[in-house]
């Protein structure tokens, strides 16, 4: 980009506006070490009556850790079958697909995971998987699978049907397909879609409190008992150990693509599915 | 290849198609009294109930009007983001201050919110600390208040980095900052040159991304739970709380509300084809017009 000459809005304009996006940015993490590094916020205090790490301890034991650990299990669950599952179904979707089915494959992803899961529970019920681990697997799973079969679908090219032809013509069976034209040709995606999913699981409130029934405890559910609480700083060192997979994640896949468009929960999916389109072959 | 089509079927009727179809025909057959514990048969009283109530339209009012000016707001800081950060190492250093942003999670990002804004948050401690006879009181409602300013901060807080993202990337792969040039040595002014030309080619390519976030934020619910007004509710959250949270009997209607839900999403839904094919083929025509 050479259009640098001459900038548009002067540089007080220009300044405040990244001021601002830097202050949007940053804040809440400043916001969120500040009030997890002490206890006692009376009014009208600024800073904490005892500036000490026990929210920090709290945060990574007890029924914090094990529930971090517990949902990490998860989100890594649902992430790698989602992205087989999506994968799978791409391939049958982009052969035989319409506008109508990709509307379709859209539905559970632009659902309110809230409402989505009100809808759904009864079905769980049904097949005895509410208020279980399970339950919430396949309920995230539905989310983690559409999201993954409209990231792969979208990068499907004509090249890479014709190259299927051509591993077939030459005695290649289900197992030489994939291993020389499906995995080669989705493997930029693969990481974003498998980051993008297990971020979905890590950070899902909606799916985990309505079909989990308060028995499933992930890190989320943690955070808002935190909050219904008033413990503003075991919520606010929740929120950060929250944060720091998908910051990691984040990071990982920028230093990886320098233009990856990804963020975390509901338009984090919709970031991936921008970049599968924008992806050029 | 016919193992992995049969497998591949499954999988979309099992995890996408019936949940898709369960999910808007339970809350259809439920809303009409043919299903669940309430079930009377076929009857129209709860959708007469909703729909002359208080609950309903206030609701998807708020919600729409929520989306809409979220949406707007973050996509046009995004698109101001482009115009100002066209200089390689601000785009750079914007780049990765966005990243930052879009780490946070919505759940963490409303909690902020609400530990800042609320009456008894850092901001009006900061304004008691600076301005001797400042009272509680005085601090504006920020938070659970009418406006939705505390919804609509925590949607700009989530949606900002993506947009800004998503755009600074488009601009870089189309090559938006070339039009923009020759449009300045044309003699276009650096203000003009951007908003005739850049914005335009922006809008176009962003019109999906527009539509994912309209519909995101119509759909939001962590934030409106911690940061909305008990009534009226948006629409995810009067869904959630009226399916059998305070009373069983509000449960049918629910489910009235969660069908004129599904209508709007179904409504945009058809949209969508329109918004993602036009913006592939203004990209085709864009690379084409590049490549020539």
């Amino acid at each position: 980009m050479n259009s640098a000459g001459r900038a548009a809005g002067g540089v007080v304009g220009r300044s405040v506006l990244l001021l601002n996006v830097a202050v949007l940015c940053v804040l809440p993490y400043v916001v969120l070490v500040w009030l997890s590094c002490g206890s006692g916020w009376e009014w009208p205090r600024l800073v904490p009556l005892r500036v000490d790490g026990v929210a920090w301890q709290r945060a990574f034991s007890g029924s914090n850790g094990r529930a971090a650990l517990q949902g990490a299990g998860l989100s890594l669950a649902v992430a790698v079958c989602s992205t087989v599952w999506g994968l799978l179904i791409s391939r049958c979707w982009s052969e035989t697909g319409s506008g109508r089915v990709r509307g379709l494959l859209y539905l559970p992803l632009l659902t309110s995971p809230a409402i989505a899961a009100g809808c759904l529970f009864d079905l769980m019920a049904r097949i005895h998987v509410a208020g279980s681990w399970l339950g919430v697997f396949l309920v995230q799973s539905v989310y983690g699978t559409s999201f993954a079969a409209v990231l792969f679908a979208g990068v499907r090219e004509p090249g890479s049907w014709r190259r299927e032809q051509l591993v077939r013509t030459l005695g290649g069976g289900d197992v030489a397909v994939w291993r020389h034209v499906v995995l080669p040709d989705s493997r930029g995606l693969l990481p974003l879609c498998l980051f993008q999913t297990a971020l979905m699981s890590w950070l899902d409130y909606g799916l985990t409190t309505v079909v989990g029934g308060g028995r499933v405890q992930t890190l989320t559910m943690r955070l808002f008992s935190q909050i219904r609480e008033g413990g503003v700083s075991q919520a606010a060192a929740s929120s950060l150990l929250l944060t720091v997979p998908a910051l990691v994640a984040l990071l990982l896949l920028r230093w990886r693509d320098g233009w990856a468009v990804m963020t975390t929960g509901g338009p984090g999916l919709m970031g991936g599915l921008q970049r599968g389109r924008e992806r050029k072959p | 290849m016919r193992a992995e089509r049969i497998v591949a079927v499954v999988l979309l009727v099992l995890l996408v198609l019936l949940p898709a179809a369960w999910m808007v025909g339970y809350a259809g057959f439920y809303s009409v009294g043919l299903l669940g514990l309430l079930r009377t048969g076929l009857t129209a009283r709860w959708w007469w109930q909703a729909c002359l109530g208080s609950l309903l339209w206030p609701s998807l009012l708020l919600s729409l009007t929520t989306a809409v000016l979220t949406t707007v707001l973050c996509l046009v800081t995004g698109m101001l983001l482009c115009v100002a950060a066209d200089h390689w190492r601000v785009e750079r250093g914007v780049g990765l201050l966005l990243t930052l942003g879009a780490a946070l999670p919505v759940s963490a990002v409303a909690f902020v919110v609400l530990q800042m804004c609320s009456r008894g948050g850092l901001l009006a401690r900061g304004l008691v600390a600076l301005w001797p006879g400042f009272q509680q009181s005085d601090f504006p409602v920020l938070v659970n208040d009418g406006w939705s300013v505390g919804i609509v901060l925590a949607g700009c807080v989530t949606g900002v980095p993506l947009t800004g993202l998503f755009l600074l990337s488009v601009w870089r792969a189309a090559g938006i900052g070339r039009y923009v040039e020759l449009a300045e040595r044309l003699g276009a002014g650096a203000w003009r040159a951007r908003i005739d030309v850049g914005v335009p080619m922006l809008w176009r390519r962003a019109r999906l991304l527009a539509f994912l976030l309209f519909v995101w934020n119509f759909s939001a619910w962590e934030a409106p739970l911690l940061l909305g007004r008990q009534s009226p509710r948006l629409m995810s959250v009067l869904i959630q709380q009226s399916s059998g949270q305070y009373s069983l009997q509000d449960r049918p209607l629910s489910f009235v509300f969660a069908t004129v839900y599904f209508a709007v999403l179904a409504g945009l839904l058809l949209w969508l084809p329109r918004a993602a094919t036009g913006a592939t083929s203004e990209r085709k025509s864009a690379d084409a017009g590049g490549a020539a």
